[in-house]
C-alpha cells in the first residue's frame, strides 16, 4: 500500500480540499498580467500547491527596483525580459506546474487581441490602467471566466473579483449531520420500534446509540402532546427530564449524548431559507442546453423537494461518532445510508430526465456529481458578482460609498485613492510619486514638487467624489493622499507577500469549487493589520 | 537603483535603519519560517539568526518555498539559509541547525538579539523560547498556522501576556488500561499500535513501561497490570526471532491470537463491555490465499488509493509485509550500530502501513470501526492541514508587528487572528492583554545566574543566594526545581552537597525557586544557569538580578504569618498534593500521543494555535 510521491507532497493540503480539489487545481491554467513583487507571490502560493498552469504576460524590462521588491530576482535578472525572468524562478519551485511566459505590453494585447486570454481558467492582473482592465473585464465576463484584480501600494493591499456567476457544492460546512430526529422515516422509526429499553441487559442498555434514545422518547413526547415536539425551553427541560428518567446510571455515556443533542431534536428540518432562495432563482426556473451542471441538478433537487422528498432536502446520510456497539452503530448507519441511496437515486432520475428534455445524454452529469450535491444540498451557495462596468460606469455604489466614508476608520478611503490614481495615470501615464517629499529628514515641511502631487491628486479625488455625488468632502482623506504622494507607488515586499496569500487563496477557492470566496472586494490595511470586504 | 528602495520609501529612513541595524533570532525554519526569511531579507532586515532541528521532508514542498526535492533530508535551516542567499547575497544568516533548547542557546544568547520571532510547530519549543525571551527580556513575535487558520502575537517581558499566561490545552493521554486492554475507539487502537507495539517491535525497549503500569495500579487492577508486564517480557522474546522468516507471524499470534485469549479468560472485564474476538492466523491466511484479498485490484471510482478501508485480508497481508521491512530496516541500522531503533514516522510508507493495519486488526478484534490508511496518518501523526497561503499570510503579519516593536510602539501591535475560509471578516485583532497575574510563567523574577557548575552544590546555592542575602528578609524554606524535578525541599534534603553539575543543571538550565509557603506557586525566582570558571568558593556565583524581588515589596513577617494561616486551613488538601504529585513530578502515568505537530483547542472564541 505504497502512497504515491504525489499523495505524499500534497498530504497537507489534501486534508484541505481532498483529491477532486487537487484535480481541479491541477487541471487549471491561470494567467498573470504583470510580474509584479504581488503578482510574483500570488502566482508562489499557486505553483507551490500545483497549479495545472501558469502564464506571465508581461512586457516590461526587469529594473533594479523589481529585484528590490521581489524575490526572485536577482541583480544578473536586470535588463532580461520580466516575464521570463520571473517564469524560470517561478518554475523551479514545482515541476508539475507548467510555466509559460509572453513578453508582450499587456495593454496592447488588450487592446489588439483580447481573444488571447480566453485559453485561460482564471486570470489574475496588477498595476493594470483602468481602460485596459475594463476592456478585459468585459471579455472575460462575457466568456464567463474569474478575473481578480489585484493591487498593493506601500501599505495598502486591494483586490476584485469579477466573474458573473460562482456556484459552490462543497462550501465546507462546519456541521453537516442531519439526523431527521423530528420526522423520522419510516425505515428509522421501524429500528427504533425494534428496541424494548426494559428488557435490555445493563451492558446493552449502556450501548443504545443515543439517536435511539431521543426518537425513542420523542415519540413518548409527542403521543402525548398532540403530535407536537418541545418548542419552549420549559418543555425542552421537560423532556430533558424524561429523557433523564430512563437513565439507568450516572455512567451511560449515551444518554449524556442524547441529553446533550436535545435542542438539535426540537429543532424543526427544512429546506433552509439560502436553499429555497436558490430554488426561486430564474436559472432555476428555465433550464436550457446553455444551463450549468450545477442549476440542472439545483432543478432536479427542487423537484424532489416538492414530490417525492415531502419538503425535505435529500439526507446527507451521515452519522456522527457515538457511544453504541458496532453492530447497532453500524445497523443504523445502513438504514441512514440506505435512505440517503434512496434519495440520490430519485434525484438522478430527475436530472436524467431534465438532461433528456434538453437533448442532452444522461451520463452528461456524473453520479459523482450529483451524489456530492445531494449530501450537501443544504449548504451550496451562489454568488452573483458585479460587474465592472456595472461598479465603474453604469452602476457605481455612489451612496455606499459616501456612507462608508464618514468613518474616518474604513478601509473604503483605500479605494477612493485607489481610483485617483488611476485617474492620474491616465492622463500623466505615471503614478504620483514626489521624488524628494520631506525637504530636510526629520522636518515635517514638504517639498515644492510634494505640494504639487498632492494638489495634483486631490483634483481626481474631488472629480470621483463629485460624480459619486458625494457632497461632504471627508477630511481624513488628506492624510491618505498625503502618504501616496510620498510613498508612490511602491510595493512592498512584506504586503506583496500577506496580499500574495490572501488573493492565492481566493484564488484557489474559485478554481476548486469548494469554500465560499470573497464577495468582491476586499482591501487590506498592514498599518492597522486591519481588511474589509466591499460589495462595489 | 539600490536593492532595498522600495522599503527604505515605504517604510521611512527612521525605521529602515532600525531594521538595518536589528540582529533577529529566527527559530524554526518550517512552513511560516520560509516565508518570513524571505520577508526579512526582502524589508531590508541584515542580521538575521536562524534554528531549526528539523530535516527536510517530501511533505514539506507543498509550501516550504525554499526547498526542492534535491534537498530532502537535509538540514531545514541549513537549505533555508543558502538558498535565501541565493536571492539576496548581502546580509548575514546564520543557520543552526539544532533544537532551539541545547544549552549553547543560553540567556546570553539570547540577550544579543533585538527581536525573536517564533515559526515553531510545538508547544514545549514554544514555551521554552517564551520563557528564555522572559528571563533574558527580548521581545518574542509567536505565531502559528492551521489549514485556512493563523494566529500572531506580540509578547514582551511586564508588559504582556505571555505564551503561557492563557492555559493551554493539555495533551490527550489515554489510561494505560484502555489501551493495553479495553480499546473502545479507534484512537485507542491506533496508540496501541504506534506508541506500544510498534516501540515494543522496533524501538528502544522503554524501561519506564513497567512504571507507568504500576502508577496506574488500583485495588481492582492489580492482576491485571501484572499480567501485562508479563505480556511485555514475553514480546521482548519473541524480538529475539528477529529477522526469521516466521517472525511476522509469531508477533501476529502473539498479539492478536495469544494475548486476546488472555485478555477473554479475564471475566470481570467484559461484563460490562463487548468481549473481544481473536483472530485466527490460519484463516486468514486462508482467505488471503482464496484471493479475498483486494490489494492488486484497481479502484473503483475516485477515491485515492489510500482513502478506502482495508478489508482483513489486506490488513493482515500489509501487517507481516510491514514487520517484515522494519525489521529489515531495523537490522540493517544495527548492522552499524548495535543500539540503533526505529522510530514512528507519520511520512514513513512502511511505519504508517504498520500502524493502519495493526491498528485495524486490533479494531476488528475489538468491534471497533477500522479506519482508512489516510484517516490512519492523521490521527497517529497528529496532522494538521498546512498551505502556503495561510504562511505567507501570517509571515508578512510578522513582520508588520515587528517594524512597530522597532518603532517602539509595542502598544499597536495587537494579536491577530486570521480564518480564511469564513467570510467576511478574514482578520480579527484584539488588543495585547497585560500579563495575568495568576500566570506562573511570566509572573517570576528571572535572574541570570553566572556559576561554577562544576564546583558550586546545592547547599552553596542555598546558603549564598537563596538565603545568604540579607537576614531581614529571608524567604524560608524553599522548593527547588529543574525541568519538571523537584531538586530539593524541606523534606527532601538527598542533593544537598551534589554539584550542580552531578544534579545535571548546566549552562542553559532554568532552575525554578519558590518559597514552601507560597501556595499559590507566585513568587518564584527563575534562575538561567550560566557557567563560568570562578575559582574561589566566594565567587562561585555572580547573581544579575534580585531574587523574590517582587516579594520583598511585602513585608516579609506579615506575609509568612499570613501564608501560615493558609496553610493550615488547607493543609490536607496540600497533603494529598503532595503525596500525588511532588513526590514524582516528572514522570508521566499515561501513554501519550506524541505531539510532533499540533494541540489546538478553542478556549472561548480564540481558535488558539499551534503549528507550523
Ligand atoms: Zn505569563
Amino acid at each position: 500500500m505504497i502512497i504515491d510521491k504525489k499523495t505524499q507532497k500534497y498530504d497537507r493540503q489534501l486534508r484541505l480540499w481532498q483529491a477532486s480539489g487537487q484535480t481541479a487545481l491541477e487541471t487549471a491554467k491561470v494567467c498573470l498580467i504583470n510580474g509584479t513583487a504581488t503578482g510574483c507571490e500570488i502566482l508562489k502560493d499557486l505553483v507551490l500547491p500545483g497549479i495545472g498552469s501558469f502564464t506571465v504576460v508581461d512586457g516590461k524590462i526587469v529594473e533594479g527596483s523589481d529585484v528590490g521588491n521581489t524575490f526572485f530576482l536577482v541583480s544578473d535578472s536586470i535588463g532580461t525580459n520580466r516575464a521570463q525572468a520571473v517564469t524560470e524562478f517561478l518554475q523551479e519551485l514545482n515541476e508539475d506546474a507548467k510555466g509559460f511566459h509572453f513578453s508582450e505590453d499587456p495593454v496592447a494585447l488588450i487592446e489588439n487581441q483580447p481573444e488571447y486570454f480566453l485559453q485561460f481558467s482564471i486570470v489574475i492582473t496588477t498595476d493594470l490602467p483602468e481602460k485596459p482592465l475594463l476592456k478585459l473585464a468585459d471579455t472575460l465576463w462575457n466568456a464567463k471566466i474569474p478575473l481578480v484584480i489585484v493591487r498593493t501600494i506601500g501599505f495598502i493591499g486591494y483586490f476584485r473579483i469579477v466573474l458573473p456567476e460562482h456556484t459552490v457544492v462543497e462550501t465546507h460546512p462546519e456541521n453537516v449531520i442531519d439526523l431527521r430526529l423530528d420526522v423520522p422515516f419510516p425505515a428509522l422509526e421501524q429500528y427504533v420500534n425494534t428496541f424494548n429499553f426494559e428488557t435490555l441487559d445493563s451492558m446493552d442498555h449502556a450501548h443504545v446509540p443515543y439517536v435511539v434514545i431521543l426518537l425513542k422518547y420523542l415519540k413518548q413526547w409527542k403521543q402525548d402532546h398532540d403530535g407536537k415536539l418541545p418548542s419552549t425551553s420549559a418543555e425542552r427541560n421537560e423532556f430533558k427530564q424524561l429523557v433523564q428518567s430512563g437513565r439507568r446510571n450516572v455512567d451511560e455515556e449515551n444518554f449524556d449524548e442524547a441529553l446533550a443533542s436535545v435542542w438539535k431534536a426540537c429543532a424543526a428540518t427544512k429546506v433552509p431559507h439560502h436553499v429555497e432562495e436558490i430554488f426561486k432563482n430564474s436559472s432555476c426556473d428555465s433550464i436550457t442546453i446553455e444551463s450549468s451542471n450545477f442549476w440542472i441538478i439545483a432543478r432536479a433537487v427542487r423537484d424532489f423537494v416538492s414530490n417525492e422528498g415531502l419538503g425535505l432536502l435529500p439526507l446527507a446520510g451521515n452519522v456522527p461518532d457515538m457511544k453504541a456497539d458496532t453492530s447497532n452503530y453500524v445497523a443504523m448507519q445502513n438504514i441512514y445510508r440506505q435512505k440517503a441511496k434512496e434519495d440520490i437515486s430519485a434525484v438522478r432520475t430527475r436530472v436524467h430526465d431534465i438532461l433528456n428534455s434538453i437533448g442532452r445524454p444522461a451520463e452528461f452529469i456524473s453520479d459523482d456529481e450529483i451524489d456530492s450535491f445531494c449530501k450537501h444540498a443544504s449548504f451550496i451557495q451562489v454568488i452573483r458578482y458585479r460587474s465592472l462596468q456595472e461598479e465603474y460606469i453604469t452602476e457605481p455604489k455612489k451612496l455606499d460609498i459616501g456612507r462608508w466614508l464618514q468613518d474616518p476608520q474604513a478601509n473604503i478611503v483605500h479605494y477612493v485613492l485607489i481610483r485617483a490614481m488611476d485617474r492620474f495615470y491616465e492622463s500623466h501615464n505615471r503614478y504620483p510619486d514626489a521624488a524628494t517629499y520631506f525637504l530636510e529628514d526629520d522636518t515635517e515641511e514638504v517639498s515644492e514638487e510634494a505640494k504639487n502631487e498632492f494638489n495634483t491628486l486631490k483634483t481626481y479625488v474631488d472629480n470621483l467624489l463629485r460624480e459619486w455625488e458625494i457632497t461632504n468632502y471627508p477630511e481624513h482623506l488628506d492624510n491618505h493622499i498625503h502618504e501616496i504622494c510620498r510613498a508612490g507607488s511602491s510595493e512592498l515586499a512584506n504586503i506583496a507577500s500577506l496580499l500574495g496569500g490572501m488573493v492565492s487563496q481566493e484564488v484557489i477557492k474559485l478554481v476548486t469549487k469548494q469554500y465560499i470566496p470573497m464577495n468582491n472586494t476586499v482591501i487590506f490595511d498592514g498599518v492597522r493589520s486591519t481588511s474589509s470586504s466591499y460589495i462595489l | 537603483m539600490p536593492r532595498t528602495l522600495h522599503a527604505e520609501t515605504v517604510l521611512g529612513q527612521s525605521l529602515f535603519q532600525k531594521i538595518s541595524n536589528c540582529r533577529v533570532l529566527m527559530v524554526g525554519a518550517g512552513g511560516i519560517g520560509c516565508e518570513l526569511l524571505k520577508n526579512l531579507a526582502m524589508s531590508g532586515f541584515r542580521q538575521i539568526e536562524l534554528v531549526d532541528l528539523d530535516t527536510i521532508d517530501l511533505s514539506n514542498l507543498n509550501r516550504q518555498f525554499l526547498f526542492q526535492k534535491q534537498h530532502i533530508m537535509k538540514s531545514k535551516a541549513e537549505v533555508a539559509r543558502e538558498s535565501a542567499l541565493k536571492f539576496n547575497p548581502n546580509i548575514n544568516i546564520i543557520a543552526h541547525h539544532a533544537n532551539i533548547k541545547s544549552p549553547r542557546f543560553n540567556v546570553e544568547w539570547f540577550k544579543s538579539f533585538d527581536i525573536v520571532m517564533n515559526a515553531l510547530d510545538n508547544l514545549d519549543a514554544r514555551r521554552h523560547v517564551n520563557m528564555m525571551c522572559l528571563v533574558a527580556n527580548v521581545p518574542l513575535i509567536e505565531s502559528g498556522t492551521e489549514g485556512y487558520l493563523g494566529q500572531v502575537t506580540a509578547i514582551k517581558k511586564d508588559e504582556t501576556e505571555c505564551y503561557d499566561c492563557q492555559p493551554k490545552p493539555v495533551r490527550r493521554t489515554y489510561p494505560v488500561c484502555t489501551i493495553r486492554s479495553t480499546p473502545s475507539q479507534p484512537i485507542h487502537c491506533i496508540v496501541w499500535a504506534k506508541s506500544y507495539l510498534f516501540s515494543q517491535l522496533f524501538g528502544l525497549p522503554e524501561d519506564d513501561d513497567d512504571e507507568r503500569l504500576e502508577a496506574e495500579m488500583t485495588q481492582e487492577n492489580v492482576k491485571e497490570i501484572e499480567n501485562l508486564k508479563k505480556e511485555t517480557q514475553a514480546l521482548k522474546q519473541i524480538r529475539e526471532a528477529m529477522g526469521t522468516a516466521d517472525y511476522p507471524q509469531k508477533v501476529f499470534k502473539k498479539v492478536f491470537t495469544d494475548d486476546i485469549n488472555r485478555l477473554l479468560s479475564m471475566e470481570d472485564m467484559w461484563q460490562n463491555r463487548k468481549s473481544p474476538v481473536a483472530l485466527k492466523y490460519e484463516e486468514i491466511e486462508k482467505l488471503v490465499t482464496e484471493g479475498n484479498s483486494q490489494l492488486n485490484n484497481t479502484e473503483e471510482s475516485n477515491t485515492l488509493k489510500d482513502q478506502r478501508v482495508w478489508s482483513l485480508a489486506e490488513n493482515f497481508v500489509v501487517f507481516l509485509d510491514s514487520v517484515r521491512r522494519l525489521s529489515e530496516k531495523l537490522m540493517k541500522e544495527q548492522a552499524n550500530n548495535p543500539n540503533a531503533s526505529l522510530s514512528f514516522d507519520k511520512d514513513d510508507p512502511d511505519s504508517l502501513d504498520f500502524v493502519t493495519a495493526t491498528s485495524n486488526l486490533r479494531s476488528i478484534i475489538f468491534d471497533i470501526e477500522p479506519k482508512s490508511q489516510f484517516k490512519v496518518k492523521e490521527m497517529a501523526g497528529n496532522i494538521i492541514p498546512a498551505i502556503a497561503t495561510t504562511n505567507a499570510i501570517i509571515a508578512g503579519m510578522i513582520v508588520m508587528q515587528s517594524f512597530k516593536i522597532l518603532n517602539e510602539k509595542l502598544n499597536e501591535c495587537k494579536t491577530i487572528f486570521f480564518d480564511g475560509s469564513r467570510r467576511p471578516q478574514i482578520f480579527l485583532s484584539e488588543s495585547l492583554n497585560p500579563p495575568n497575574p495568576e500566570c506562573r510563567v511570566c509572573n517570576n523574577t528571572h535572574i541570570i545566574l553566572k556559576v561554577n557548575t562544576k564546583k558550586a552544590t546545592l547547599r552553596d546555592f542555598l546558603d549564598k543566594v537563596i538565603h545568604g542575602r540579607n537576614d531581614d528578609m529571608d524567604i524560608g524554606e524553599v522548593i527547588v526545581e529543574e525541568g519538571g524535578r523537584i531538586i530539593y525541599d524541606v523534606e527532601y534534603d538527598d542533593n544537598l552537597d551534589a554539584t550542580f553539575e552531578q544534579l545535571q543543571i548546566t549552562d542553559g538550565k532554568l532552575v525554578s525557586v519558590k518559597p514552601d509557603d507560597d501556595i499559590d506557586e507566585q513568587n518564584s525566582s527563575i534562575f538561567a544557569i550560566s557557567h563560568r570558571d570562578f575559582e574561589t568558593p566566594n565567587t562561585w556565583f555572580q547573581v544579575d538580578g534580585e531574587p523574590f524581588a517582587t516579594r520583598n515589596k511585602i513585608s516579609v513577617t506579615k506575609s509568612n504569618s499570613f501564608s501560615k494561616q493558609k496553610r493550615k486551613l488547607e493543609e490536607s488538601e496540600v497533603d494529598t498534593f503532595e503525596g500525588l504529585s511532588r513526590k514524582r513530578p516528572a514522570m508521566n502515568e499515561e501513554i501519550l500521543v506524541e505531539d510532533d505537530d499540533i494541540i489546538v483547542t478553542d478556549s472561548g472564541t480564540q481558535k488558539l494555535i499551534v503549528i507550523d
